[in-house]
């Protein structure tokens, strides 16, 4: 708890806020942490959600960590410098060997870890973490149909028709809840179908149809319309990345190389969701050679890919990487991790005050661990609340995460 | 979030009709009101008693279906061609929602098959989930709930997915263990993560026979696996030396437990009404009780019209897109020469079966959904267009000699069946009207509007 980092007052300004964030409550007074300048701008986000529960202590090592070793037998990787080894960080810290693409973006200060952060929400079942992650709701049941982007963006009144998009099969409970979000896996298709000739006479009839429908349907069908001549005007087709960059050739490669085409195209999208499946390793997550590590390269190829494409374009637009819990500390019988506490975001972009691994470092000896796993000192919230109010023009903070204030912990420039 | 229409809800046997099929078809509409709803519901109750040659004919078209583990592995493992079972089962899953007179059972296959959530493309799955899908889940969609939580503890693809066909003594794997709770059974806030911890004790030694073993895919218990030592799950403890009857008293434990029982009455309730509605829950789960997890008799109280006389009539969920696709290919004969087609429709509508990533199943609320009408609007285009390789429709035929003048009209019934004529109806219409000549790209086009209408998106 006391090992040197850049917040290492943090825990005690943040008791402070919590009396702090009682009396804002109470005046119903949205309220950010203190000092906070001015929002700086409308940045994009692109949001990647790694559903599963990513083990951030295998990408972002605390090799300096005296419990590492004896921990995780087997899994935990050499020190760097040595043959399979970590990437040099810090001097606490090393990143796995398969996200090596990352180091540039890292070492040009573009990239930022936040370790052992998380939700102070205990849950261990993906969904109830996953749900209540993206809903930002902490009191009990289900107390938030609408996501924290969604609420968000549902304030952006100046982004375009098209203010948010995920690319899964459904959209996710993050963007549930605001106009002009829609799930759209692949952008280029994304129009009329049918004939040309009938087209316009066709939609005519639909949008007379959807108007005097149930309120869901008239508000999808709108926005459907609008994004429909928003996207048509765009080529993806043809686009050529820029500064040679190449994106793996998978979903995921293929739907940031979409967005970054989108984003160039500057059509007013506040929000793009691309998550990453497969991070629950509960069996062979692998040292430098197993699926992690497939995952993670692939990750860091293709954050790598949509760095040197966006170039310049980067100033605008950052990229949040986060998961719902960490892994457990101790490997189980098969060589995997069963769900833990803490994990680890990535915050790349143009805003981002990177080059450093962000942490309250909570330490892997056994009295420090909550329930035997990585303990969270910096609430996933600060993090994101920061990149809204600095980067994302966010207005309605309060409302994003109700019942909560925030502790700005200098994750953006 | 459920939907609330201002159009008026479809009366009597129509409502049942709509909410155990997956769409109109005059020759089930006929037998439902020839039968009246008790005699009718029995009917659907009991599949097995349901002569069902298009269905039949349906599934046979899929050599795979009917293949054991082994079988598909020589087949199919050795080439790396893993794309034709799990394509077929795709395909077959929604050639059968369309077409089988189990229209019922098909509903409860969908169900069962979210609720027990498996993901073919996780490697070994894609073999593996033939054989779940045949002895899971259709085997017991309307058995008993003990029997089918048996049935899928005991299932490869469910062992494998959830990695518990590794778990062992000296360091058990937890999420198979805390998935039959979370998810299969009795649901989050029921349990302690020390429940979990014990579930998963309990079930190590659940493995399947290896593609080394002739009987490959089989249930196997390896008793040097099993943790031994003595549990104590849910307040009770479980002696020392129990074997395989650990799992089996936890399977016995959860699945008759009222949480179980409650969870998974709302979840049905869901399905078929569209909503929770307290009162048929309550029927419903102690009916479950009464029984001791009998699905059909569970069923019979949801479905009974008492029960949709108390739901309100105005609730409607969006299909879907399964349910959507199913109801399209329901309403008209099409003729089908076998490709991988639809399952890409599928999957371009964020619904190919058996492909959700994790294992809660995809969502079955109108929030999840809604946004997604460009691409349901793109597949009806395509289908009527016979622009789909494989699926041929004579939309020739389906107007017959229907004057261009009722064409909307016609659709409509096609469709959706007797329902009350919307304003659709007469917005379709004066498109059609838009147009002098009749022609099969005109009958297509007012098929396809049909179907991307709002009245089509929910039921």
């Amino acid at each position: 708890m006391n090992r040197s980092t850049p917040q290492s007052n943090g825990l005690d300004r943040r008791s402070f806020l919590v009396g702090a964030g009682a009396v804002a409550a109470a005046s119903s007074l949205p309220r950010v942490a203190f000092g906070s300048p001015p929002p700086l701008g409308t940045d994009a986000l692109v949001l990647v959600f790694l559903r599963g529960g990513m083990d951030g202590i295998s990408l972002c090592s605390p090799f300096a960590d005296p419990h590492l070793a004896s921990a995780r037998p087997g899994l935990a990787m050499p020190n760097p410098g040595q043959p399979n080894g970590v990437h040099y960080l810090t001097s606490f810290f090393g990143l796995h060997p398969a996200a090596a693409p990352l180091l540039p973006a890292f070492q040009s200060g573009k990239l930022l870890f936040v370790h052992a952060t998380g939700s102070p929400e205990s849950s261990r079942s993906h969904f109830e973490a996953q749900n209540r992650m993206e809903s930002a709701w902490t009191g009990p049941g289900i107390g938030l149909t609408s996501g924290w982007v969604a609420r968000h963006l549902a304030a952006q009144t100046g982004a375009g028709v098209l203010r948010g998009m995920g690319t899964g099969d459904t959209l996710t409970r993050g963007l549930i809840g605001s106009r002009g979000v829609l799930p759209i896996r692949d952008p280029s298709e994304f129009r009329m179908p049918g004939s040309l000739a009938t087209s316009s006479a066709r939609r005519q009839a639909l949008e007379r149809m959807y108007r005097d429908a149930a309120p869901a349907y008239a508000d999808a069908s709108e926005d459907t319309f609008g994004t429909i001549d928003v996207l048509s005007s765009i080529d993806f087709q043809s686009y050529v990345p820029a500064g040679g960059a190449v994106y793996p050739a998978t979903p995921f490669g293929r739907q940031f190389q979409s967005t970054a085409a989108l984003l160039k195209a500057s059509v007013g999208v506040r929000c793009i969701e691309i998550d990453m499946h497969g991070w629950d390793h509960h069996t062979n997550l692998g040292a430098v050679g197993g699926s992690f590590a497939a995952l993670t390269q692939q990750l860091a190829l293709t954050l790598a890919a949509f760095r040197l494409d966006m170039g310049v374009n980067l100033s605008g637009v950052d990229v949040i990487v986060m998961s719902e819990f960490g892994r457990r500390l101790r490997p189980n019988a098969n060589q995997g991790l069963d769900h833990g506490r803490g994990g680890c975001m990535l915050l790349l972009g143009g805003g981002i005050a990177g080059g450093r691994v962000l942490t309250q470092w909570p330490g892997l000896a056994p009295a420090n661990l909550h329930d035997g796993d990585l303990a969270i000192t910096i609430d996933y919230r600060d993090v994101l609340a920061e990149m809204l109010v600095r980067r994302f023009g966010c207005t309605n903070i309060a409302e994003v995460f109700p019942g909560f204030t925030p502790l700005f912990r200098g994750v953006t420039i | 979030m459920p939907l609330t229409l201002s159009r008026l809800p479809v009366g009597g046997l129509d409502r049942l009709l709509e909410r155990i099929s997956y769409g109109h078809q005059p020759a089930l509409r006929d037998r439902a009101f020839a039968l009246g709803w008790e005699a009718f519901l029995e009917e659907q109750l009991h599949p097995e008693n349901l002569a069902d040659p298009e269905g039949d004919a349906m599934a046979a078209r899929f050599p795979t279906l009917s293949m054991s583990p082994r079988q598909l592995f020589d087949a199919y493992g050795v080439t790396g061609a893993l794309q034709i079972p799990m394509v077929e089962l795709q395909t077959a899953s929604l050639l059968r929602a369309a077409r089988s007179r189990r229209q019922l059972h098909e509903r409860m296959v969908e169900f069962w098959s979210d609720h027990f959530s498996i993901d073919q493309s996780d490697s070994l799955a894609s073999i593996l989930k033939t054989q779940d899908d045949r002895d899971v889940c259709r085997a017991h969609a309307l058995g008993t709930f003990p029997q089918l939580l048996r049935a899928s503890a005991r299932s490869a693809a469910m062992l494998f997915s959830l990695g518990n066909y590794r778990s062992t003594a000296s360091a058990p794997n937890e999420n198979y263990g805390r998935e039959i709770l979370e998810l299969h059974s009795i649901g989050l806030g029921q349990f302690t993560e020390l429940d979990v911890r014990e579930a998963a004790r309990c079930l190590t030694g659940w493995t399947f026979l290896q593609f080394e073993d002739a009987n490959a895919g089989a249930f196997r218990f390896e008793p040097a696996m099993h943790d031994n030592g003595p549990k104590l799950f849910l307040g009770d403890t479980i002696p020392a030396g129990g074997g395989v009857l650990d799992g089996q008293k936890l399977i016995r434990t959860t699945s008759l437990h009222p949480a179980t029982a409650q969870r998974i009455s709302g979840k049905l309730c869901r399905w078929f009404h569209g909503v929770e509605v307290a009162p048929i829950v309550a029927a419903a789960a102690a009916e479950w009780t009464a029984t001791q997890g009998d699905i059909r008799a569970v069923m019979r109280v949801m479905l009974s019209q008492s029960a949709f006389a108390g739901a309100p009539p105005d609730v409607r969920k969006t299909k879907r897109p399964f349910h959507f696709a199913a109801g399209i290919l329901r309403s008209l004969p099409f003729l089908f020469t076998g490709t991988t087609a639809l399952a890409e429709e599928l999957a371009a509508m964020g619904h190919r079966p058996f492909h959700w990533p994790a294992p809660d199943g995809y969502p079955d609320t109108t929030d999840a959904w809604v946004g997604g009408l460009q691409r349901r609007w793109s597949f009806a285009s395509r289908l009527f267009g016979n622009q789909v390789s494989g699926v041929s429709i004579d939309v020739g035929a389906a107007f017959g000699t229907a004057p261009k003048t009722s064409w909307a009209r016609r659709a409509a019934w096609l469709l959706r069946g007797p329902g009350p004529l919307t304003h659709d109806v007469a917005a379709i219409q004066d498109y059609v009207d838009l147009f002098p000549a009749a022609s099969d790209t005109l009958r297509a086009e007012t098929l396809a509007l049909t179907a991307s209408a709002p009245s089509f998106q929910s039921y």
